[in-house]
């Protein structure tokens, strides 16, 4: 105020270079929660990528010397009831959990972006056509056909490909990707009336132009929330199939499943349900904190 | 109004024939039947039985039976619980699974929806991210992890529940809270959202300018108007209350319409399956419908065309 009303000119500080995904950055790893949800994530990564390497037995020998083994000892957590290294399983677990979280969010993308881009892009009898397509599988409830859909496809011959992966993977994305074809129409049905997509077009962009440098990058952010929170859904849902009997084939190791073939011996052995719960537990909310503070990070007026 | 009523009750047409023509080409694509047995059934056994159940007739013709008889509200017959039809065996397990579904949504209500008020009324204090916290467990933890963990901790270790059955408050308990977490934590987070939009709004600044008491701002404009968007999520609600049930009726041997449906599934019994998952999505839709126009009579601002 002294300053201006004596004319002197104001030194304006050198402005940050802030880039949006810089900016987001730094609004992210101020959150608490997130960073801890963040390196939970991490953890859980390197767990699945190194399951050989840190898995102190085999997640499916049966050592029948040591059933129901309590923890502590050459079984860190015990043993189940067909003497398997519960700490190798909950290891190799957290490779199922990890590859459909990760593997699904791509069959999803694969089919949403495509359906939702070309609807907003395409517009008129095109759009109608296909959102129509996408409110009746919407309303169709999500996990009554997931597990339909698990049923039916393992009487067939794809039942054993990767343990029984494949389905599940099949299953979510075909169901799943509801959401993120709503989602990319919403965004670049708003992006492309915006300024700077008209001003593209008015320099003579082409339409791929447009679409990949202007459209998708500005629709990235909601985007990667959404997947953010998709990832524990899928690992969320593979746990309740497995554990109703319908994911992952025995004797390959899923939380789920654990928790299902603990449950038969809750009263003598807790600790069979109880860890494998605590897994799937902490993994479901470091992925939900971390997603919590992307949106907030991304997107700092939706809260 | 009339209108949008009128094209929305259609639009549950084409949804339905959807679902069901789904339902309907997955369980006949499954190679083995209803009748595979560990011992053969004699070859007239089955074909007998196809007959029976009109298995024999061409696929067309099957679905457009099941079709008409859903219509005039017979969801067709169990092929394992010989002679039972689909509309009994939900009838024999709907009153337990709506109660257990009541009791949730009200466990749901008394938890997630003061704690909602509360952490918005204290914004950034402890009660707020005990609130957030609590709230994110509940809708990122799945029920059946819940329903072992309340087990374990009530039932193995307390020994104050039992752990399963149907018939006694106590054992409505632990699946109630199981079941009700989700939906709580989900109200918790939404009234909390509501509250603190409604605090900024003109008409509480004006409640307060004109010196109204503090409780009356709270209870007539702040939490009465937060409220509405709560409703909105009533309806995804019941289909994670059906869908829960499955899950938390399998594990606590309760004898409600999702315990026979999952049943149905490793029986294989394809009868008994369709006609439930039609049923499934009949309510869900239903649910939603209601909703929306519940929905538009709370909120006098929402007008549909």
């Amino acid at each position: 105020m002294t300053a201006l009303a004596q004319g002197i000119e104001l030194t304006m500080p050198p402005r940050r270079q802030a880039s949006l995904w810089g900016d987001a950055w730094r609004r992210l790893i101020r959150n608490r929660m997130a960073v801890l949800g963040g390196m939970i994530v991490l953890l859980l990564l390197l767990v699945a990528l190194l399951a050989d390497v840190i898995a102190p037995h085999s997640p499916t020998k049966q050592d029948y010397t040591n059933i129901m083994a309590p923890p502590g000892g050459q079984f860190i957590l015990g043993t189940d009831a067909l003497g398997r290294d519960q700490l190798s399983r909950l290891i190799y677990g957290a490779r199922v959990a990890v590859a459909v979280g990760i593997f699904t969010q791509f069959l999803i993308l694969a089919i949403g972006l495509p359906i939702g881009a070309v609807a907003a892009l395409m517009g008129g009898r095109i759009d109608n056509a296909l959102m129509r397509f996408t409110d009746i599988v919407y309303a169709f409830p999500d996990l009554l056909l997931i597990i339909l859909l698990s049923t039916a496809l393992r009487e067939q011959p794809i039942k054993s490909v990767w343990g029984g992966l494949l389905i599940i993977f099949f299953a979510i994305g075909v169901v799943s990707w509801v959401d993120i074809a709503r989602l990319a129409r919403g965004q670049i049905l708003s992006l492309k009336e915006r300024e700077f997509v008209e001003a593209a077009r008015a320099i003579g962009a082409d339409t791929a132009h447009i679409i990949w440098k202007h459209l998708l990058p500005n629709a990235l952010g909601p985007i990667i929330v959404s997947v953010t929170f998709g990832i524990p859904r899928a690992i969320f849902t593979e746990a309740t199939l497995s554990f109703l009997g319908l994911g992952i084939t025995p004797p390959n190791p899923s939380w789920g499943s654990m928790i299902q073939d603990g449950y038969q011996a809750i009263f003598a052995f807790p600790h069979l349900v109880l860890f494998p719960a605590l897994c799937i537990a902490i993994t479901l909310l470091a992925f939900t904190f971390l997603g919590d503070g992307l949106r907030d990070a991304l997107d700092p007026r939706m809260k | 109004m009339q209108r949008y009523l009128i094209r929305r009750v259609l639009w549950l047409i084409p949804v339905m024939i959807f679902i069901s023509l789904i339902t309907f080409a997955l369980m006949h694509s499954v190679p083995g039947g209803p009748w595979d047995r560990e011992k053969k059934l004699a070859p007239s056994v089955v074909e007998n039985l196809n007959r029976r159940y009109g298995l024999d007739k061409p696929y067309w013709e099957q679905y457009t039976n099941f079709l008409v008889n859903a219509a005039r509200g017979d969801l067709g017959v169990s092929f394992i619980y010989q002679d039972r039809k689909v509309t009994d065996v939900i009838s024999e397990g709907l009153p337990v699974t709506a109660t257990l579904a009541l009791v949730a949504v009200g466990v749901a209500l008394i938890v997630g929806v003061p704690l909602g008020i509360a952490a918005a009324l204290r914004q950034n204090s402890w009660i707020d991210y005990i609130c957030l916290f609590v709230a994110t467990i509940g809708a990122s933890v799945p029920n059946f992890v819940m329903g072992m963990v309340l087990i374990i901790v009530l039932s193995v270790g307390l020994h104050l529940l039992p752990t399963g059955g149907w018939g006694d408050w106590q054992k409505v308990v632990m699946p109630a809270l199981a079941l009700g977490s989700y939906p709580a934590a989900l109200l918790a987070r939404i009234t909390r959202a509501s509250m603190i939009e409604a605090i900024r709004q003109d008409y509480v600044r004006t409640a307060r300018a004109k010196g109204l008491v503090e409780t009356v701002v709270l209870t007539r404009h702040i939490v009465k108007n937060a409220l509405i968007p709560v409703v909105t999520i009533l309806g995804p609600l019941a289909a994670t209350l059906i869908t829960g049930s499955f899950i938390i009726e399998s594990i606590f041997a309760i004898p409600g319409v999702g315990k026979f449906y999952i049943q149905a599934i490793f029986a294989r019994d394809y009868g008994l399956m369709m006609g439930m998952t039609l049923f499934y999505a009949v309510t869900i839709a239903v649910a939603n419908l209601l909703v929306d126009i519940m929905y538009a009579f709370i909120d006098p601002r929402i007008r549909y065309h």
